[in-house]
């Protein structure tokens, strides 16, 4: 006879990984700090890109820049992988309502084709200000290459489940070399182990 | 201070269920308004998902007082849980402008109690 037994698991909206506590995290600085990349950025003439691979913080830091730099009215680009090009419609409604010194941000920017980045480079009005992020460099001037580390992922892990122990760091040292530095990526495993009462393995009982 | 308070304390309801909701409020300054909503959500892996189902408004409130609300609660969706995703009933007060605001959430099910999903089941001998 089959019985129905509850499998010890942690429900989406207990699980401290889920999109809605990611959202919440900043931009962890290394070696510089917000606002001395808003210095740099105007040393650049407020055109410049985020440089560095998936997953790396490249978007939230935009964000947070974007929404440092207000009242500066920001217009937003993001492209997806694939996205060769911004159709013309697009173009045409940001172009036709950015003011004279708003900043475009372009999330994604090494999607584009070179002709079509070139494009809307000679679309930018004059003194328009424009940060991208980007896989790679040479696109604009490098602001900052972004970075990740074990002891980034540890912190992040440590802010949202408010644990932190030696087994654990040696787990996250192996999901994040497994993942290769992306940090979203090795926080989307955290949160299929913890939903399966696999993470932290200390407290999985008491998440129900 | 701003305050949801339910019938009995209690957090988790029938659906269609009539109850008694109190939103009270104790301000420092005057507001332009305040809302009470009733809303759900859903939290996860992926993005979230939220729909405001009702809102009563206060214009022009006191700085200190309450009002009742006899509201009956809707009859879909269930609050349920997954090991992906999870979709959360709740009260929300908030003030205007400013945005400060409190949250209750509750359980809207047929028997008051939120449903797991199948697959967070295991068929054991």
């Amino acid at each position: 006879m089959k019985n129905i037994s509850p499998v010890k698991f942690c429900p989406a909206r207990k699980n401290p990984f889920a999109t809605e506590h990611l959202k919440k995290i900043r931009y962890r600085f290394s070696d510089s700090s917000l606002n001395s990349l808003l210095n740099h950025f105007e040393t650049l003439n407020y055109r410049a890109a985020i440089v560095g691979p998936q997953g790396y913080g490249k978007t939230t830091l935009q964000k947070e820049l974007a929404s440092a730099m207000a009242p500066t009215q920001t217009h937003w680009i993001k492209l997806r992988e694939g996205d060769r090009k911004i159709p013309q419609s697009i173009l045409y409604d940001i172009f036709s309502q950015a003011g004279t010194n708003d900043l475009i941000c372009v999330d994604g920017a090494e999607q584009l084709s070179w002709w079509n980045w070139k494009k809307l480079l000679r679309q930018l009005g004059k003194d328009q200000r424009c940060l991208i992020t980007s896989h790679r460099q040479g696109l604009l001037p490098t602001l900052i290459n972004c970075k990740t580390s074990v002891s980034l992922l540890s912190d992040l892990v440590t802010e949202l489940t408010f644990t932190s122990d030696t087994v654990q760091q040696k787990e996250l040292e192996l999901i994040f070399k497994k993942h290769r530095g992306d940090i979203r990526q090795s926080i989307r495993e955290l949160y299929d182990r913890c939903s399966n009462g696999a993470w932290p393995a200390s407290s999985s009982e008491s998440l129900m | 201070m701003l305050e949801i308070l339910l019938p009995d304390d209690r957090t988790a309801f029938e659906v269609g269920e009539m109850i008694d909701v109190t939103a009270s409020w104790s301000l420092d300054t005057p507001v332009e308004s305040l809302e009470l909503r009733l809303l759900w959500n859903t939290i996860g892996k992926g993005d979230r998902n939220l729909s405001v189902e009702k809102t009563w408004k206060y214009d022009q409130p006191l700085n200190n007082d309450k009002i009742t609300e006899s509201i009956q609660l809707p009859s879909a969706p269930y609050s349920f849980s997954g090991k992906l995703v999870s979709l959360v009933w709740a009260f929300e007060l908030i003030s205007f402008p400013g945005g400060d605001s409190v949250r209750q959430e509750i359980v809207i099910s047929p028997d008051a109690q939120e449903i797991l999903l199948p697959n967070q089941h295991s068929d054991t001998e």
